[in-house]
């Protein structure tokens, strides 16, 4: 995001914070639904979290803190969403019929790099990790945040963000593995 | 030992994995009407929250100030409640000729008369195409009566009761995508997804996805309608969304400029 209409959305200027909410929307309703499972919860997530960043403008400090403010808070209102829902007993349509599609796992699948069965093992893989790997996976490639982002929004070094992500992505490697995926199988 | 030291070798193979999947993901999760979901941001901007900030104060304070806040709070909600009717929708689009309030309270008359226009209707489960030459009034948040004209209407899925009534009879939707034309003396109803009751004076239908039906004026009930089974919203309603789309982009790149696709990481 370019300097400037960061600066105009800080001073106020709704045009600018809805170009940032143009371009932004569709990552952010995808990082909305890893944590909601739902389509429509995620959208409303994400809105919501759009509306808060506009309200909280002044706490933001430039443009590298927007991303990890926002899918921070995503995240938070996203996990609220599905925690309600789970007390309320519902089940998600989409995991349902994910579950019910997903093909068992043959090493020779080559073609299904992204069928449901890989994402249920990711999505599964990410769950079992450490929440500070989980949030790092997540915010760098899921939330699409570069390590400078990352570096500023954890308050470290980028060297030692790289080193954390490695060691984040060799946990993940280990989950999946252990779950019968072999991840070179399923790259195209 | 030194961080650099620890630094495990870069896994490529999980990074292009996870790149793929979450740009499969991204794609798939995007809004499927852009335009609707900046107007439900842009409306949220300009409501008042609600709850108030916190504030920081000391405790032997706290009981006092929390009192006082939620008494003034709600004093302010009963004076805003009634100082104007109760809003249960928002117009999303307009088109030059669309009259409808802008923020659409029971009783409110859409007039389409010289053009139509977007509305959403009890808190964004209901989105209302509304076709040139149509008048519809809205009943309460889920009840509209289209006096004439074509409607197209979407209803989150599972979000319980909508009707849609005519002057021949009423459409009762259980979650889903559908249009109701109202001609000369005629209500014609099609369904896309989901299924919806259509009831006449003396009995109904109940339609399946792809039906159609239609129900004239003295007649009980309405019958099946041969044809081309629904398979899409209708040209006109497709045709409003992208209008709608440009619209809104328009307010956001007045220059023209085109929404710049998010750079990679």
């Amino acid at each position: 995001m370019d300097d400037d209409t960061f600066a105009r959305f800080r001073a106020g200027d709704e045009r600018a914070f809805l170009a940032i909410v143009d371009r932004l929307q569709a990552r952010t309703v995808a990082f909305a639904r890893l944590f909601t499972h739902q389509r429509e919860t995620a959208e409303d997530a994400a809105q919501e979290a759009f509306v808060e960043a506009w309200r909280q403008r002044s706490r933001i400090d430039g443009p590298a803190q927007l991303r990890p403010w926002l899918f921070t808070l995503v995240r938070r209102i996203a996990g609220r969403e599905a925690a309600r829902r789970q007390r309320r007993a519902e089940f998600s349509l989409e995991d349902e019929v994910l579950e019910a599609a997903a093909p068992p796992v043959e090493a020779t699948q080559r073609d299904g790099l992204l069928d449901g069965q890989v994402r249920r093992l990711l999505s599964r893989a990410l769950e079992a990790l450490p929440p500070p790997d989980r949030d790092l996976v997540t915010l760098r490639f899921f939330g699409g945040l570069g390590i400078r982002e990352l570096s500023e929004h954890l308050g470290m070094p980028m060297g030692s963000v790289g080193v954390k992500l490695g060691r984040s992505l060799e946990k993940l490697r280990r989950e999946l593995e252990s779950q019968g995926l072999s991840i070179e199988d399923f790259l195209p | 030992m030194t961080e650099q030291q620890q630094n495990p070798p870069k896994d490529e193979a999980m990074e292009r994995l996870l790149t793929s999947v979450s740009e499969e993901w991204t794609r798939e999760s995007a809004p499927a009407d852009r335009s609707a979901f900046l107007a439900r941001v842009r409306a949220g901007m300009t409501e008042v929250p609600s709850r108030p900030q916190p504030v920081a104060v000391r405790p032997r304070h706290r009981v006092v100030l929390a009192m006082a806040a939620a008494a003034a709070l709600a004093a302010a909600l009963t004076a805003a409640f009634l100082a104007r009717p109760r809003a249960d929708g928002t117009l999303l689009y307009a088109e030059p000729g669309f009259a409808v309030p802008e923020r659409v309270a029971a009783g409110a008359v859409a007039d389409a008369a010289a053009g139509g226009g977007m509305l959403e209707l009890d808190a964004r489960r209901v989105l209302l195409h509304l076709n040139t030459g149509s008048r519809m009034r809205v009943e309460a948040k889920d009840v509209v009566y289209l006096e004439k004209g074509e409607l197209w209407t979407t209803v989150r899925s599972g979000s319980g009761f909508f009707q849609v009534r005519t002057p021949q009879g009423s459409v009762t939707v259980h979650g889903t995508e559908f249009g109701v034309a109202v001609g000369d003396g005629h209500t014609a109803v099609s369904l896309l997804n989901g299924s919806v009751s259509f009831t006449g004076p003396g009995g109904g239908v109940t339609l399946q996805p792809g039906d159609r039906a239609a129900l004239a004026a003295g007649t009980p009930r309405p019958v099946a309608e041969a044809g081309a089974p629904t398979a899409a919203p209708p040209a006109w309603a497709l045709a409003m969304r992208s209008r709608a789309a440009s619209a809104e982009a328009a307010r956001y790149y007045p220059s023209g400029r085109p929404a710049a696709a998010e750079p990679r990481p």
